[in-house]
């Protein structure tokens, strides 16, 4: 009887080991791809629907350089989600960090994609889980969810149209869906002292969901960037 | 004649030492602003923005002369009644308490051209102060901090319009914030015909802008059928062309209260002017 618990016991183990060792296989083959980019630049329109927000959509420069150089260029006013742009490769190359596993297979965009959750070891950082939906023979991320203690959960879908950033494991587009806490600005700021009455009733709902959306257009990968572009 | 005679009450505008305290009084004001914005402007922002921050980061230049213009617009927008008032309600309260209204009246022009020449130098003082206000906040605005897209900020969210999209804009609202103006002017006018002294009239206007405000503000039902007839209801007026979509039958219900009230307080002033007995 014992042994019969043990076996099962170490073959429980043992898978779990063989999933972890799968998932951070196909974690480290996104990677490695995301690696191969040293640096990027492209043009992206960035089109943003949030609750209480009212913009226009705006075009921008985005450059990118190993490690984690980042910067959006932008002649006008640009609302960005605060993380999920570099943030895949930040969260996966530490791979001693977290606990990779396989938790199914999905269909994205019509794409067989494997589910691949990312637990922390420490419960010290911000990340708390990290989801992702990977295709495994494109090693291609599809989606993902990163939920961050400071931040809340984010949604990312990534849209692959062109081959060549493809081969980078850049999208052409991406959708990022975040928390839009209860927004309000006092009155004496606003100075709105006549509007007795919020003509925006949605204000009750105290989080609401906002989407933005990027597209991203003529890549430049691996042309070199200075370092200047990214000193402020 | 009349054009004659506005000449003069331009003069007599301008030699006033009075006149020249509203100009002072926007100018430091608007440079004090500036300079508080130049100095501590990015944690105003921070303050507007941080609901947002913790989920959406804002890039580009948010701190640029069109918001510093529109800042500046309407934290002033409320102290220029009284300095509008300051003038324009001594225009004929002044003359009697002076005892030159008996002499001007003897001039070969009828009592209502004396008042209609008044009116229209109190206009163009009113209209040179809005215009000294917005050379100060849009266009030093500009030169101190720039062009950009301009954020606008409502008590239920942010409107953010493209530095192309603005000048008409601003163009427009003080259009409409100098019919605000010309309906302080207006009256203070007419109250001005009432009284024997200046002192009167300013403290009345400016009593009637803040007995309104309050009822404005109050968001008591007793006062939603009378809410949207007071002029000072409309006062804020320009802020809705920097809205989008434009509400364009608000703005227009806001021109025609205004436009109204102009009459209306006109007609008074016209009507108390002409069977007013000067006695000296």
């Amino acid at each position: 009887m014992k042994l019969k618990i043990y076996s099962v016991l170490i073959l429980f183990i043992f898978t779990l080991k063989l999933n972890s060792q799968t998932a951070n296989t196909i974690i480290f083959k996104v990677y490695k791809k995301m690696m191969l980019a040293n640096d990027y630049s492209v043009d992206a329109k960035i089109k943003s629907d949030i609750p209480m927000i009212k913009i226009l959509p705006v075009n921008a420069k985005v450059y990118f350089k190993q490690k984690d150089k980042f910067k959006i260029e932008s002649k006008s006013i640009a609302i960005l989600p605060k993380q999920g742009f570099s943030d895949f490769s930040k969260t996966i190359k530490d791979t001693n960090s977290y606990f990779a596993m396989i938790a199914g297979e999905e269909m994205v965009n019509k794409t067989k994609t494997m589910i691949i959750n990312l637990i922390p070891k420490m419960d010290t950082g911000d990340l708390v889980l990290a989801k992702f939906w990977v295709n495994k023979e494109q090693s291609l991320v599809y989606k993902s969810q990163l939920t961050t203690k400071s931040n809340g959960t984010m949604l990312i879908d990534y849209f692959y149209f062109n081959t060549e950033p493809q081969k980078y494991g850049l999208p052409d587009s991406m959708v990022f869906t975040v928390d839009v806490k209860k927004f309000k600005i006092p009155k004496a700021v606003a100075a709105d002292l006549n509007k007795t009455k919020s003509s925006n009733n949605n204000n009750d709902k105290p989080v609401k969901k906002g989407k933005i959306y990027i597209r991203f257009k003529n890549y430049a990968i691996n042309k070199g960037i200075s370092d200047k572009v990214f000193a402020k | 004649m009349i054009l004659k005679n506005t000449y003069n009450e331009i003069i007599k505008i301008a030699a006033k030492p009075r006149t020249y305290i509203s100009v002072i009084a926007i100018t430091v004001l608007v440079g004090i602003i500036l300079f508080a914005m130049k100095i501590d402007g990015q944690n105003y922002i921070s303050f507007i923005t941080a609901s947002f921050e913790q989920t959406l980061s804002f890039e580009g230049k948010i701190l640029n002369g069109n918001l510093m213009a529109f800042i500046i617009l309407q934290m002033l927008i409320v102290q220029i009644p009284l300095l509008v008032a300051l003038v324009t309600g001594d225009l004929i309260s002044g003359e009697a308490a002076m005892g030159s209204l008996r002499m001007l009246l003897t001039k070969p022009i009828s009592r209502t051209g004396v008042l209609v020449s008044k009116y229209m130098a109190g206009l163009l003082y009113t209209l040179i102060l809005l215009l000294w206000m917005g050379v100060l906040s849009v266009v030093v605005g500009k030169m101190l901090f720039g062009d950009g897209d301009m954020m606008v900020l409502n008590s239920d969210g942010l409107v953010i319009l493209k530095y192309n999209d603005v000048n008409w804009r601003f163009i427009t609202a003080f259009g409409i914030a100098f019919l605000a103006l010309a309906t302080v002017a207006t009256l203070s006018i007419m109250l001005s015909c009432f009284s024997e002294n200046s002192i009167g009239p300013i403290v009345t206007t400016m009593s009637i802008i803040i007995l309104f405000t309050i009822i404005g503000t109050l968001d008591v039902p007793v006062f939603d059928n009378i809410r949207p007839y007071l002029f000072t209801t409309h006062m804020a007026a320009w802020r809705s062309m920097f809205e989008d979509p434009l509400p364009f039958a608000q703005i227009k219900q806001s021109v025609v209260v205004l436009l109204t009230h102009i009459f209306v307080f006109f007609g008074i002033a016209v009507y108390q002017f002409n069977k007013k007995d000067i006695l000296s």
